[in-house]
């Protein structure tokens, strides 16, 4: 993938002659530079990049393509293009790693069609560039960072937050895509959005003062933006893969073995079956395989409910610490 | 799988291997499973990228670890079982 990261740079003076057009959104999400259509809630707006990475427009999207190469329920495939649609919504054009076309359905808005502009359409465009986009969230402290994943509900975000209370900088709310540095170290990107919290996790948190927007028009998750978010992609140096269900009593840790670890990675990556149609098993083993060479994956169990939450965070900060 | 010491071992070319330092990993595609190779693992995998029997492995690896040829041809001959038990490579008797 690109290592360009323009939109954290300034545009050149020379572009605000013709820039910038009152109606283009500039973000930086997850080490691509965008320049948007319209409005890309629960990103951070940046200044705009001399030549983004990936455009967002707005305009007609086919309902099918011609000569699909494979097909789901939901999407088609045909060469550097593929086609998303979501019912009631609307349907998406992302292509070849570069643009992402939206065709709004109506009565659906550009608000309801942003958050699959930022989750599922930007996901397989990583994918389409070929970058490992683990689904998990991302903080840091002195440089280093952990990945926190798990299925949805686990707590991603919340432990994130709970971190982020604690001195550490958000990094990543829901894909953490993983670069590499000068010395073939891996690094992982900041996606330069706000955490998604569910109600109940702001009041557990006592972040309800910062709480923003609503995701989604009748979901009850949150934006929020956390204490102190990072710019520069610190190493990734562990990745946990979050649990907790009632039958857990106690906070366990427990390292996980390479041939394990591969498949975790591949489990945990960004919509996994999408990622295998879009990337070869080769580039699939190199990426975990770069990753593994510096990083460990752990599994984090942990007990349910905010009343145990510093206990788990406690121990942690302890392991990682230990590393 | 009991293999001969001079037996031709071949890798299955759908499997993908990457280093982890000096141990290894591979991808057997067709079965989608991983699997760990230790560095000793990960040497004969390296060796194996021309076809060799059990006895031509050892030959080498006595040569690199510290180890007596017996146990080593021993230890080469269960290895590459259960690399063709877990369909890794293929076996030419």
């Amino acid at each position: 993938m690109s290592r360009h990261d323009g939109a954290l740079g300034c545009a050149a003076p020379s572009a605000s002659a013709s820039q910038p057009d009152p109606r283009t959104y500039s973000y930086g999400i997850s080490g691509l530079s965008v320049e948007s259509e319209i409005e890309l809630l629960g990103a951070i707006p940046t200044a705009p990049a001399d030549a983004p990475d990936l455009i967002v427009r707005q305009g007609a999207v086919p309902d099918a393509l011609p000569a699909p190469s494979a097909s789901g329920p939901a999407w088609q495939r045909s060469g550097g293009d593929f086609l998303l649609r979501v019912p009631r919504v609307g349907r998406f054009m992302i292509s070849d790693g570069r643009s992402i076309t939206v065709d709004i359905e109506a009565p659906a808005t550009t608000r309801d069609a942003s958050a699959f502009v930022l989750g599922s359409s930007v996901g397989i465009l990583l994918h389409q560039r070929g970058a490992l986009a683990l689904h998990g969230a991302c903080v840091a402290k002195d440089g280093r960072a952990i990945v926190l994943c798990g299925a949805s509900g686990r707590g991603k975000s919340t432990t994130a937050a709970a971190l982020c209370k604690r001195g550490y900088a958000l990094v990543a709310d829901d894909i953490s895509v993983i670069g590499s540095n000068e010395n073939d170290l891996p690094i992982v990107r900041p996606d330069g959005r706000q955490l998604k919290l569910w109600r109940r996790s702001l009041d557990g948190l006592a972040l309800g003062d910062e709480a923003g927007d609503v995701v989604r028009p009748g979901f009850e998750k949150y934006f929020v933006s956390p204490p102190g978010a990072a710019i520069e992609p610190p190493l990734l140096s562990a990745i946990y893969v979050l649990d907790s269900h009632p039958a857990v009593s106690r906070v366990s840790i427990e390292h996980v073995g390479p041939a394990d670890a591969m498949r975790v990675l591949e489990v945990q990556s960004y919509r996994p079956r999408l990622r295998r149609e879009l990337n070869a098993p080769q580039t699939i083993v190199a990426q975990s395989a770069a990753v593994l060479r510096h990083a460990k994956v752990f599994t984090f169990e942990r007990p349910l409910g905010f009343d145990r939450l510093d206990e788990s965070l406690d121990a942690l900060e302890l392991h990682w610490r230990t590393l | 799988m009991k293999i001969q010491h001079d037996a031709i071992v071949c890798r299955n070319g759908e499997v993908i291997f990457a280093a982890l330092g000096d141990e290894g990993v591979t991808l057997n595609v067709d079965t989608g499973k991983y699997h760990y190779f230790s560095d000793v693992g990960t040497r004969i995998w390296e060796l194996l990228e021309t076809p060799a029997s059990a006895a031509t492995l050892s030959a080498v690896l006595v040569e690199e670890f510290e180890v007596d040829a017996d146990t080593c041809r021993a230890a080469v001959i269960a290895f590459v079982g259960k690399l063709a038990d877990r369909g890794l490579v293929h076996v030419t008797p």
